[in-house]
């Protein structure tokens, strides 16, 4: 009699937890799968083609690969993803290291203080990212940038040395730090404060100080979280688009428009008028992000509940 | 006290780092184009100015400014709304209920999250098009109420916050699954509802490829 009660109430959160995610699961497919199966579509198929009816549907001719060893091959694709790797190093460690530090530093120092800091350390965020990267077509010019001083320590002087393009990995890192890093700092922030004042009470009484107290205690309880960070920061850092399209923009060509594979894929898309290759290299991209995405949850375990 | 010190100027230091470009910003309206460049970056220009800018922003195609703030405002607030019922009952059953397909649905919640976004803006705007759902409200509200990054946090928080132990001692009391959810789990959630709510608010309030 025990078993059967059991194996009903399981049976019970069984239909509980559709019930949960049914409504999300109605919008998951109308504006995420559908939206994803039919950009894949795009990338298998030709735009110009015989199209094939079937019933009502009428579908492109199939392409195979061919989409993707025509972008592959193109000049601009492999300088566009070298790019980008350069930058991926920089603002992942650069991110990694700096939220984490600023995050548990506000946690253990000045409790009051914190809100205040919070606030300006997000500010950028709550700016559209046209608007921050215009922003920084001024920050960048050292004859009208507040930052003049800094940019001379680099010894530049006009905008197209602090522009060339060995630097620009660093900048556009920069750039999105500047607006990115608060809001994770907001989240980290979030979940330092779950952590239950008695697990650091005890660590304190063992006699932690506050280094060991952030790196053994705090950082593993928020290992969760900081996989999220990771596996999101790394897939927008391989879709880099906005900072590089504005600043090569405002800078009259200080920057290629094809400089990272996004904006590749914009430029097919608007220029070719190939949607069919811009959706192949987003298709490259998602792969990129999927194989990071897969490593992380595995190691981490982030989808084990029990 | 040293340390103290140290803390205070370290954060004093990224303070800058993050305000001084907002601060520019801020102070631009105030400037002409001739004061933008000559001036020193950080100066004030004049009142007088930041008037007449917003005069020329606020009389463009006949006050038309007020309908965008207006859209924003509206379609923000439905975003908000629609993504909250929608993102952390979501996360609670991922995190703390067990059913066929909870992984999969975790992982097409992921892999929806790296597609790249720019992508995924002709095939909406087609099938917005399909529903006959273009030009009106629902094409941008409802896409605003999905929101994969809520679900995942309420899921992350939910997953390592909530203990089951208390969950089950509802349900001995005689809560039924929907009680546990909104009587025990909910009002201990409210840091995560606060979170999803202020990320889906700014990232509705700042969005711009998907309406147009």
């Amino acid at each position: 009699l025990g078993r059967t009660r059991r194996t009903g109430r399981a049976g019970g959160r069984n239909r509980a937890g559709y019930a949960f995610v049914t409504v999300y699961l109605v919008l998951l497919i109308l504006f995420g799968v559908l939206p994803t199966a039919y950009a894949v579509y795009l990338a298998f198929t030709k735009a110009a083609g015989r199209r094939v009816s079937v019933g009502p549907v009428s579908f492109a001719q199939w392409a195979g690969l061919s989409n993707f060893f025509t972008t592959g091959r193109d000049f601009r694709f492999l300088p566009a993803f070298e790019h980008i790797a350069v930058y991926l190093a920089i603002w992942l460690v650069v991110l990694v290291v700096l939220v984490l530090g600023l995050a548990l530093l506000l946690h253990g120092g000045v409790r009051r203080a914190l809100p205040f800091f919070r606030f300006l350390f997000y500010l950028p965020g709550a700016l559209a990212g046209s608007a921050s990267v215009l922003v920084w077509v001024f920050m960048l010019d050292p004859s009208i940038s507040p930052w003049h001083f800094a940019l001379s320590l680099f010894h530049y002087s006009s905008m197209p040395q602090a522009l060339a393009p060995g630097h620009l990995p660093a900048i556009f890192a920069v750039i999105a730090f500047w607006t990115g890093a608060g809001g994770w700092i907001v989240v980290m922030n979030g979940a330092l404060n779950n952590i239950s004042e008695e697990v650091i009470d005890s660590a304190k009484i063992d006699g932690a100080n506050a280094w060991q107290l952030a790196i053994r205690i705090k950082l593993p309880l928020i290992k969760r979280w900081i996989v999220f960070m990771l596996i999101l920061a790394f897939a927008a850092g391989t879709q880099l688009f906005v900072e590089p399209q504005l600043l090569g923009a405002a800078s009259l060509g200080m920057v290629s428009p094809t400089w990272s594979p996004n904006q590749l894929a914009y430029y097919l898309a608007t220029q070719n008028g190939n949607f069919n290759y811009a959706a192949s290299i987003s298709v490259d991209l998602l792969i990129v992000g999927l194989m990071a995405a897969t490593l992380l949850v595995f190691r981490s375990k982030l989808f084990q509940i029990d | 006290v040293g340390a103290l010190l140290v803390w205070f100027i370290v954060m004093l230091a990224f303070t800058g780092f993050f305000v001084v470009p907002v601060i520019w910003l801020f102070l631009a309206p105030t400037k002409t184009d001739h004061q933008l460049v000559y001036w020193n970056p950080l100066a004030l220009g004049s009142f007088h100015t930041f008037l007449r800018t917003w005069d020329e922003i606020y009389a463009f195609q006949a006050h038309e400014l007020l309908v965008w703030l207006w859209n924003s405002a509206r379609y923000s607030v439905g975003g908000v709304f629609l993504a909250l019922a929608c993102a952390v009952p979501a996360g609670y059953g991922l995190a703390l209920t067990q059913f066929i397909g909870r992984k999969v649905l975790l992982s097409i919640t992921l892999i929806v999250m790296i597609m790249p976004a720019s992508a995924l803006v002709l095939p909406l705007f087609l099938e917005m098009n399909l529903l006959h759902l273009s030009n009106s409200a629902w094409s941008v509200v409802l896409p605003f109420g999905f929101f994969p990054f809520g679900v995942y946090l309420s899921y992350i928080f939910f997953s390592s916050t909530i203990a089951k132990e208390l969950l089950a001692a509802a349900r001995v009391d005689g809560c039924n699954e929907w009680g546990v959810f909104r009587h025990v789990a909910l009002p201990l959630a409210r840091p995560i509802v606060a979170l999803v709510g202020f990320f889906e608010f700014v990232s509705d309030w700042t969005n711009f490829s998907s309406p147009s």
